[in-house]
This record gives C-alpha cells, sequence and structure tokens, in this order.
C-alpha cells in the first residue's frame, strides 16, 4: 500500500496557542515554499498567506459552553477536487506519498482550485500571483540534513501540548494510525467525498464512575467533578470512613 | 461568493459575442444565395462578435494572477473544464475572424462555411464548458445543477440575437427577415425567463444536508464561530463572501428579471406586433443594452449566490433552508414532529 502522510490533531491536547501556526509561517516563509506575502502586516488591516490557520468556535449555549479550536491546514485529500479541476496541472497529488502541491512555476493564479476545495485551506498570494497552501513540510521531512527527529512538519514540532503528530496513516504500526485507531480519529465534513488524508481527534468528556463500595473501601479517593467536557477538575478530598 | 467582475464580463460579453456569430451564420448560410442579406450586416455584426469576445478574452486575462502563463491553461484539457473553456473561446474568436475576413476578401464559400460551422461548434462548446466550470464545484449547490449550462447557453443565444437584431433593424434589410428574427427573440427570452425563474425558485428552495456540525466535528447545534485565526480578513473570508443581504439579493433578482427579460421581450413585442421601420432601429438598440446590461446584473448575482460550503468555517454561510423543514429545525435544535 502506498504511503499516505498526514497530520493526526488531538482536540482534547490542542490549547488555541497558535503556535503551530507561526512556526508553520515562520518556516515556510524561510523555506522553499516561501515567501509567504504580507501586506501591510503592522498596520490596521494586516493581511497575509498562511498555510495554517486556528480557528476558535463557542458550542452549545450560555451557561453550557466550551471553546473548540481548530487548527485547520490543507488535508491533502485522497480524492483531492483541486487537483482535478487544475488547468494547468500545476497541482499534483504525489503517489509516493500523497501530498498535494502545488508548482509555482506552472500556477496560472485562476484561483478555480481554491473554490473548489470544500475546507478553505488553500490561499491566493496575490503579490506572486499563485495559490499556495500547506506542502506538510516537504523540504523538511525529506532533508537529511537535519537531525532524523527533526524531520518533521514545522506545525509538530512547535506544538507545547504534542496534539499534532506526523506520520504514515496507511501503516497501521504507525504512530499516527495507532492514535487514530484508539481516539476514535474523525475527518473533517467526511460527507463530500474528498477522503482527506488529516484527522482529527473528537474532544471526549472525562466522567468515572466510584460505586458506593468503592468509597467505603478506601480512606482516600479522588472524586472527579466534571467542570467542562474538555478538562476534569481533579479533587482529592478526604472521604470519611465509618 | 464575491462576484468576480471579470468573470462576469467574460461569461457575459463572449457569450454575446457568439451569439451574434450563430445569428450571422445562419442568416449568411440561407440568404447567401438570394443575396438579401447587405454586406454591412455581415461586417459589423461580426465586428461587434468579435469585439464583444474580445473583451472577454482580455477580461478573462485581467483575473489571473500570472497572465503571461495564461496559454499554461490549455494543457489539461482531458480534465478541466476551464482548459475546455480556454480553448473553445479560441476556438470560436479564431474562427469568427477569419469567417468575417473570408466574407470581406470573397473567398471560397465551403471554406467559409466550414470555418463558420466551426465557430458555431466553439461558442455552443464555450457555452458548455464555462457553464460547466461553475456547475462542476459540487461544494456550491446554487451552481451545481442542469440549469447552469442550459441557462448559460440560452441566455448567450438570447443576448447574441439581442444584438444582432439591433444590427438588422439599422441595415437595409428585408423587414420579414427583421420580423422573424424578432419573433425567435421573443420566444428565446420567454424561455429565458422562464428559466431564470426556475433557477431562483431552485437557489430558494436549495439546502444543504452539512453544517457547522459536521465541518468542525462536533454534534452541538449551536456553533459560533468566535476568532477566524487572523486579526484581519483574509483570502478564505473575502472570496466566498459578499455583504448583501437576503432584501437586497430579492430586489436585485427583480432588477435582473425586468432588465434582461421583461423590458426586451416586451420591446421585441412591440417590434413583431407593430413592425414600423423608423422606430424599430432605435426600439431594437434599446433591447439590446437593456439585455446587455441586465445580462451583466444577472451573471454578477449568480456569482453572489453561490454559497460555497467552505463558509461553514468562517461563519459566513448563508443558512436558507427554506425547503427542508427537518434541516432547520436541527439547525435550531428543536425536536421536530413527525406527523
Amino acid at each position: 500500500m502506498d504511503t499516505r502522510l498526514a497530520l493526526v490533531i488531538d482536540q482534547n491536547k490542542c490549547v488555541g496557542c497558535h503556535a503551530c501556526a507561526t512556526n508553520c509561517k515562520a518556516w515556510n516563509t524561510a523555506g522553499a515554499a516561501g515567501p509567504l506575502t504580507d501586506r501591510d502586516p503592522y498596520g490596521k488591516a494586516p493581511r497575509g498567506v498562511w498555510f495554517n490557520r486556528v480557528q476558535t468556535y463557542e458550542v452549545g449555549q450560555y451557561p453550557n459552553t466550551e471553546v473548540h479550536y481548530l487548527p485547520k491546514s490543507c488535508m491533502h485529500c485522497k480524492d483531492a477536487p483541486c487537483v482535478k479541476v487544475c488547468p494547468t496541472s500545476a497541482t499534483y497529488k504525489r503517489k509516493e506519498d500523497g501530498i498535494v502541491l502545488v508548482d509555482y512555476d506552472q500556477c496560472i493564479g485562476c484561483k478555480y482550485c481554491s473554490w473548489a476545495c470544500p475546507y478553505g485551506c488553500r490561499e491566493y498570494d496575490d503579490y506572486d500571483g499563485v495559490m499556495k497552501k500547506c506542502t506538510l513540510c516537504i523540504d523538511r521531512i525529506y532533508n537529511e540534513k537535519l537531525p532524523a527527529d527533526e524531520r518533521k512538519p514545522a506545525c509538530v514540532l512547535a506544538c507545547p501540548t504534542k496534539a499534532r503528530t506526523f506520520g504514515d496513516i496507511n501503516d497501521p504500526q504507525s504512530e499516527a494510525s495507532v492514535k487514530i485507531l484508539e481516539g476514535l480519529g474523525f475527518k473533517l465534513l467526511p460527507e463530500v467525498g474528498t477522503s482527506p488524508s488529516n484527522h482529527y481527534l473528537p474532544k471526549r468528556k472525562v466522567k468515572i464512575r466510584i460505586d458506593e463500595d468503592e468509597i467505603l473501601a478506601r480512606k482516600h479517593v479522588i472524586v472527579v467533578t466534571e467542570k467542562s467536557s474538555s478538562y476534569a477538575e481533579v479533587i482529592a478530598e478526604d472521604i470519611a470512613v465509618p | 461568493m464575491h462576484p468576480e467582475m471579470a468573470l462576469v464580463l467574460l461569461t457575459v460579453f463572449a457569450g454575446a459575442g457568439q451569439g451574434i456569430f450563430i445569428l450571422l451564420f445562419i442568416l449568411d448560410a440561407i440568404f447567401s444565395l438570394q443575396g438579401i442579406i447587405p454586406q454591412g450586416f455581415i461586417l459589423t455584426s461580426g465586428i461587434i462578435s468579435l469585439a464583444l469576445q474580445a473583451i472577454g478574452v482580455i477580461a478573462s486575462t485581467t483575473h489571473l494572477g500570472n497572465p503571461h502563463r495564461g496559454w499554461r491553461a490549455m494543457l489539461m484539457v482531458k480534465n478541466s473544464w476551464l482548459s475546455r473553456e480556454v480553448i473553445t473561446l479560441s476556438m470560436s474568436a479564431g474562427c469568427t475572424a477569419l469567417y468575417i475576413l473570408m466574407y470581406w476578401k470573397g473567398m471560397d464559400s465551403s471554406l467559409k462555411f466550414a470555418m463558420g460551422m466551426l465557430g458555431v461548434l466553439g461558442s455552443i462548446g464555450f457555452y458548455i464548458s464555462s457553464s460547466m466550470v461553475y456547475a462542476s464545484v459540487r461544494f456550491v449547490k446554487e451552481w451545481s445543477t442542469t440549469l447552469t449550462p442550459i441557462n448559460f447557453t440560452v441566455f448567450g443565444i438570447t443576448s447574441g440575437i439581442a444584438c444582432g437584431l439591433a444590427v438588422l433593424a439599422n441595415s437595409d434589410v428585408n423587414p420579414d427577415i427583421i420580423l422573424g428574427v424578432s419573433e425567435i427573440l421573443l420566444a428565446l427570452t420567454g424561455i429565458s425567463l422562464l428559466l431564470k425563474l426556475l433557477t431562483y425558485r431552485y437557489n430558494a428552495r436549495s439546502y444543504l444536508s452539512v453544517s457547522e456540525k459536521n465541518a468542525i466535528g462536533v454534534n452541538n447545534p449551536s456553533i459560533k464561530l468566535m476568532d477566524m485565526g487572523t486579526s484581519y480578513a483574509h483570502y478564505n473570508t473575502t472570496e466566498y463572501y459578499h455583504p448583501y443581504t437576503d432584501e437586497q439579493n430579492k430586489s436585485m433578482q427583480v432588477t435582473v428579471l425586468f432588465l434582461t427579460f421583461v423590458i426586451p421581450a416586451t420591446i421585441a413585442a412591440i417590434i413583431t406586433s407593430n413592425f414600423a421601420p423608423a422606430i424599430s432601429g432605435i426600439l431594437s438598440i434599446i433591447l439590446a443594452v437593456s439585455m446587455l446590461i441586465g445580462m451583466l446584473f444577472e451573471r454578477r448575482l449568480f456569482f453572489i449566490q453561490g454559497n460555497n460550503i467552505q463558509n461553514l468555517y468562517y461563519g459566513n454561510f448563508r443558512h436558507s433552508a427554506a425547503g427542508n423543514p427537518i434541516v432547520s429545525a436541527a439547525r435550531k435544535g428543536t425536536p421536530v414532529s413527525v406527523k
């Protein structure tokens, strides 16, 4: 089976710090995919090209709300609609690892590929006149000049909570595949039939059931009180044993 | 979607130019032996057709980020409708130019006829491929319908015939031909109006079976975007966004219907019922101008009404769901009673 490189993002761990996005911008604007043009970066209306953006949603209605972070970059879809519509074959999918790339020397800047992307993950660089997107840091992951443990996308290396995993999701033994399997990984918009490679591990509510006889059997127990769906506050209490 | 003026000009003007060419080719083919179609009409309408197609080509290059590489757009003809659009537009414009040149030089009629046929094929190909550029984007529900290629084809031919009639009515042509063309135009305008009303009905009733829940993978009916990941707008929040409200959308629909169909149909009916050579010339010019301006509004509104699914991520998706009570109820989070 062909290699299918992808990112697996654990939403239980993501704290929305944007480190992945800023490190992505820093690496790629200086690397082979750059520069990622910024217009008016220090002014009132800064506009620029980013490969990775962290979006924040409020889920639920007050008072039962929670914050939901969605770091989103190109999904490197198996059935990528952007590849099919490109009139110049500037957008292509690599057979060897499944990464979708844009050849800037062939792109005419017609923006048609971005219309065909249901995820909004392509960004037009109006300075270079070409469409740009996440390369899965292809200039890092195959770079033999880098130490082996640094041959990962910049976003993965930057994540302070280790919410991001990079690997071959067609290899059942890979860390990425195991996390998808164990963490009930899901894809965004599965209904649209693009079969994205990137997966997300859903937020899960943490609940522990403690039976009464279990309380009576121990002097000290840990009572887990659910404060929100994503984080459980742990309170240690002394339980008087009769 | 953001209404891109370059694409509006391309599809409307190139379509109308090709419609004029189809009309002049048919009239020339039918009446050339009788010699009742004056040279002035063929040359004038041919030059207008060529000029309109040239405006379309120039407008389309201004849309590109790298126009100097525009020729590359012809490379993926087996995959991309955009490639087919570029090839068919080049074909129709080239054939129109050669046809007019051959006519002017009085060259061999069979070769001229073959060139004309190729031009007509290129024009029909352009109508279909330029509309399929939009209809094949399945993430824009309002575009991804059979009505899109039908509309582009019928509207292109209709607006072309309207422009052709304006030239015809101001030429020294047999009034029967002007009457015949205006009758055809009246019928086509009626069909166009019907198609447009069907399209607006389709748009009002269409709904998306996915929502923000599927987009971000959270099973909760209340999802609100707090931060789109940037401090200011960016490509994905401007390319797919328009600022118009539903009320403005409806009033624009009425404007389109009047300018593009009702006024031209009324004028065509006046020309048909009470043909008077003295006023038919000026009336047909008003008809053509009204229809072309209306078509520009129509195509602009076509872009505005396109609602790309990726707007779900940026809080810009316009939920209408008027036609589906289950979807609208599910969106509000209220239980659905099935009777």
